[in-house]
């Protein structure tokens, strides 16, 4: 047995490569199965060694004997394979949750770095967290100019909006029955059969393209704007 | 040859890279996205890399690109944004310094005022940074890339770069480890951009004897060049006839303008009853922002009168601290228009304005930021670009009893003028001058990407030239001299008379060489000499040799002095050697002065001049 040790990295890749294997290859699980298994191995072994050395002379007492114990060594590989599979379902179910709180994280990151951008190019959020009550139009209408002009130049190269029907508003529109219930939403006397034909109230809008800045996995999130010193 | 062509428009104020990929049949020039930090911790590709360097102040931690975790220092977006917050730690317009002929531009200056933990580079330096970049995320945006460094590459210059920028342009490639480099003008690079956009119909839309003005204004430069369609073999070509001088003058001025007419309007936060307070530098830098935005909107949409701009508080307070003002059409028209683009008549010249004598180091901006008398001046001054009085002379695109260069077809590029009212201001006024000279109205040459049209240009340049299949022709767009001092008894408080001596003539091109015919010239061994040097772009006439007693301050522009030091090698220290000057231009198109001994030791013995000497 002189297979070369594998650094970490390599095994690391190794074990990635041999979890899905044997996930979804049923003759190369058989061979892992093997592999790990070293009293088969080792069982098989001795069987062979048995038979010669008895010749062929048929010991019943003896075959009981060898029958016993590979029943034995099946059922503890039996157990050792269930136990094994269990693991790996156990592994696949943490593997997908991790998969699912990266995905969370990720969806997270993103909705905090447009909040971030919009702040940044159009104050946002200085907007909305301030009190405007008590100032004029004239102040909220100038503020709103900064947050529009700046706020459209934050989304316009990593958002692509469309109505999502083509249609004015206003306009004369049949929905079919089967509709898409995300897209369009009934309002009004609902009820009836299709095709439903109503008034287009709001064209809907639909992000066409979405695409977002690579961020570094050291950026902290959560800051949507720094605070500012000057020296 | 490799597999792709690069073309790179290394701009005062952005820079952006093309490709053409020759193993694809027919390909056409390809925009690359430039990965680079927007703002800390955000990092993505964009068209466009703003010119600028900003170095990290040592608290900050690293500014990671995807290719270096650690990195002290960010090149593209968000450095132009620290170049408001910051400036102290920001460079900016690196390319003007490079052609700064007033300054050391190997010496570390850079950024202008730094904070004293900032250290210095060079604009070479600061030329490399950003070529360095590019190659970085050339190789970062596809792995199976091979090395920007082994490609081809086109590196697009300012027609008006004299020989030591376009030499220095050169090192800052080498040193980003480029092997095969050439340059090209910017406005012949726009003109093949527009020349791939028409494809073969090219040859239907001009026509022998036409005359194109290539109008380049950008962020911080403007750029003329004149190109001819001639006949050559029986087929129509192309020849560059004339450039500009380097004027530096681009629309940030333009917005800068604005902003200062609006800052002296602001009124004062509305709910006190205190004094309009002079804008600190934030304010500024947001209101030029407004201001170009907002000059945007009135330049594209002719139905509006007037477009507010806000300067919102810094805190984060946003109401009650506001500045707001109105841009109206007639300010734009007025500041922009009156302003950079005058009706002038066609005698009109740039004004000079007198130097202080104290002058603080500076780039040397242009005295008169009237584009168009500098355009009446370039027009005029290169009457005689197309040779040979009588030749074609009452025809299209030659020069008139008046005296004018009259194009025939003008091609815009730059970031300014994807305004129509400019585009069409230039023409009018253009085309008045050439009504007065009876000769036909010039007619524009549309293109569409102005922004990206000298990257995509000098892609499509590398690419044609493999095939041979078109070239424009034209050379070195100078003549240049070195100044020999006659040799008279010293007068205190006068200076010797120089003459000038012709070392490379108008046009040379590339791969080819002068040498003069022996004169008195003589090195000291061991010791550096230095000459006066001079360039000239109107000078046609003067070939190697030619000795010029007497210009005017119009013909001939002093450049850096250029230097010679003769090496002690087999030569006694003190010795005087009798020279002479050899002058080639480089197949990368950089001008070669060689001093070359009358007697040499050994089999072609010369010596390189410097032509960026360091102080």
């Amino acid at each position: 047995m002189a297979e070369p040790s594998l650094g970490l990295f390599a095994r690391l890749w190794l074990a990635y490569v041999v979890f899905f294997k044997v996930l979804f290859d049923g003759a190369f699980a058989g061979r892992a199965a093997a592999l790990t298994q070293g009293p088969r191995g080792e069982l098989t072994a001795g069987d062979g060694d048995e038979g010669s050395a008895k010749g062929s002379v048929a010991d019943s007492e003896g075959m009981k004997a060898g029958l016993a114990d590979r029943q034995a060594a099946l059922e503890r590989d039996l157990t050792f394979a269930s136990a094994a599979l269990a693991e790996t379902r156990a592994e696949l179910s943490a593997l997908k949750s991790d998969v699912e709180a990266g995905r969370r994280d990720g969806e997270r990151q993103g909705a905090l770095w447009m909040l971030a951008a919009l702040q940044r190019e159009g104050r946002l959020v200085d907007f909305l967290q301030q009190d405007i009550v008590s100032f004029p139009d004239a102040d909220v209408g100038g503020a709103a100019r900064v947050i529009h002009e700046g706020c459209r130049a934050a989304l316009k190269p990593y958002l692509e909006l469309t109505p999502v029907r083509e249609e004015q508003e206003g306009a004369k529109v049949t929905v079919p029955a089967e509709y898409d219930a995300q897209a369009i939403k009934l309002t009004g006397a609902v009820g009836g059969s299709a095709p439903f034909t109503g008034v287009l109230r709001h064209h809907g809008w639909r992000a066409e393209r979405l695409t977002l800045p690579e961020l570094d996995a050291a950026r902290d999130g959560s800051v949507i704007a720094p605070a500012e010193v000057e020296l | 040859m490799s597999r792709f062509v690069v073309g790179i428009d290394l701009g005062t104020t952005h820079s952006a890279l093309a490709t053409v990929d020759t193993q694809r049949e027919g390909a056409r020039s390809e925009v690359l996205g430039v990965t680079q930090l927007t703002s800390r911790g955000e990092h993505e590709a964009r068209p466009l890399l703003p010119s600028f360097v900003y170095f990290a102040h040592q608290g900050e931690g690293a500014l990671s690109l995807p290719w270096d975790a650690e990195r002290r220092f960010a090149v593209g977006e968000l450095a132009r944004r620290r170049s408001a917050e910051a400036p102290g730690r920001v460079i900016s317009s690196a390319k003007s310094w490079l052609s700064h002929t007033g300054i050391d531009r190997r010496a570390e200056v850079l950024p202008l005022g730094a904070q004293d933990d900032v250290e210095k580079i060079s604009p070479v330096e600061a030329s490399f940074r950003y070529l360095d970049h590019l190659a970085e995320s050339w190789q970062a945006s596809d792995r199976s890339h091979p090395p920007l460094a082994e490609q081809e590459v086109v590196l697009a210059v300012p027609a008006s770069f004299d020989a030591a920028a376009r030499d220095l342009t050169v090192e800052a490639a080498y040193a980003a480890g480029f092997e095969q480099v050439s340059l090209l003008e910017e406005p012949q690079a726009a003109l093949y951009a527009w020349l791939e956009a028409m494809g073969d119909a090219w040859r239907q839309e001009l026509s022998v004897g036409d005359l194109i003005l290539v109008v380049d204004i950008g962020g911080g430069t403007t750029d003329f060049s004149a190109i001819a369609c001639k006949e050559q073999d029986g087929a129509l070509s192309l020849e560059r006839v004339a450039v500009g001088d380097h004027i530096l003058l681009g629309g940030d001025n333009m917005d800068l303008a604005l902003a200062h007419t609006l800052a002296a309007r602001l009124a004062a936060p509305a709910d006190t009853e205190q004094a309009p307070q002079p804008l600190d530098r934030w304010q500024l830098a947001a209101l030029t922002h407004a201001c170009r935005a907002a000059k945007e909107r009135l330049f594209s949409e002719p139905d509006l009168t007037e477009v507010p701009v806000v300067v919102p508080t810094r805190g984060s307070q946003l109401l009650g601290g506001s500045l707001r003002a109105s841009l109206r059409r007639e300010d734009v028209e007025q500041v922009i228009l009156e302003g950079f683009f005058p009706e002038v008549t066609r005698d009109a010249r740039p004004k000079q304005r007198a130097r202080a004598g104290l002058t603080q180091v500076g780039l040397p901006y242009a005295s008169d930021p009237a584009v168009t008398r500098h355009l009446a001046a370039f027009l005029t001054r290169q009457a005689g670009a197309l040779g040979g009085s009588g030749a074609g002379s009452g025809g299209a695109g030659s020069a008139g009893a008046g005296g004018l260069l009259r194009p025939t077809r003008v091609l815009f590029n730059g970031g300014v003028l994807k305004a129509p009212s400019i585009k069409s201001r230039i023409l009018t006024i253009l085309n008045g001058w050439l009504e007065a000279e009876g000769a036909p109205s010039a007619v524009e040459l549309p293109y569409g990407d102005l922004d990206l049209a000298v990257a995509r240009g000098a892609a499509y340049f590398g690419a044609v030239r493999r095939s041979g299949a078109l070239k424009i022709r034209g050379g070195t767009a100078r003549a240049y001299y070195v100044g020999i001092e006659a040799p008279t008894p010293a007068v205190p408080g006068l200076e010797p008379p120089v003459s000038a001596l012709c070392v490379a003539p108008f046009g040379m091109e590339e791969g080819t060489q002068a040498e003069l015919p022996p004169q008195e010239l003589a090195l000291i061994v061991g010791e550096p000499v230095r000459f006066r040097f001079f360039g000239s772009s109107v000078r046609r006439q003067d070939v190697a040799g030619t000795e010029l007693l007497t210009w005017s301050p119009d013909e001939l522009t002093e450049l850096a002095p250029i230097e010679a030091t003769l090496p002690a090698e087999g030569r006694a220290e003190g010795d005087l050697v009798p020279i002479r000057l050899g002058a080639s231009v480089t197949a990368i198109g950089t001008l070669l002065l060689e001093a070359e001994p009358m007697e040499p030791l050994s089999p072609n013995e010369r010596w390189k001049l410097e032509l960026n000497v360091r102080e």
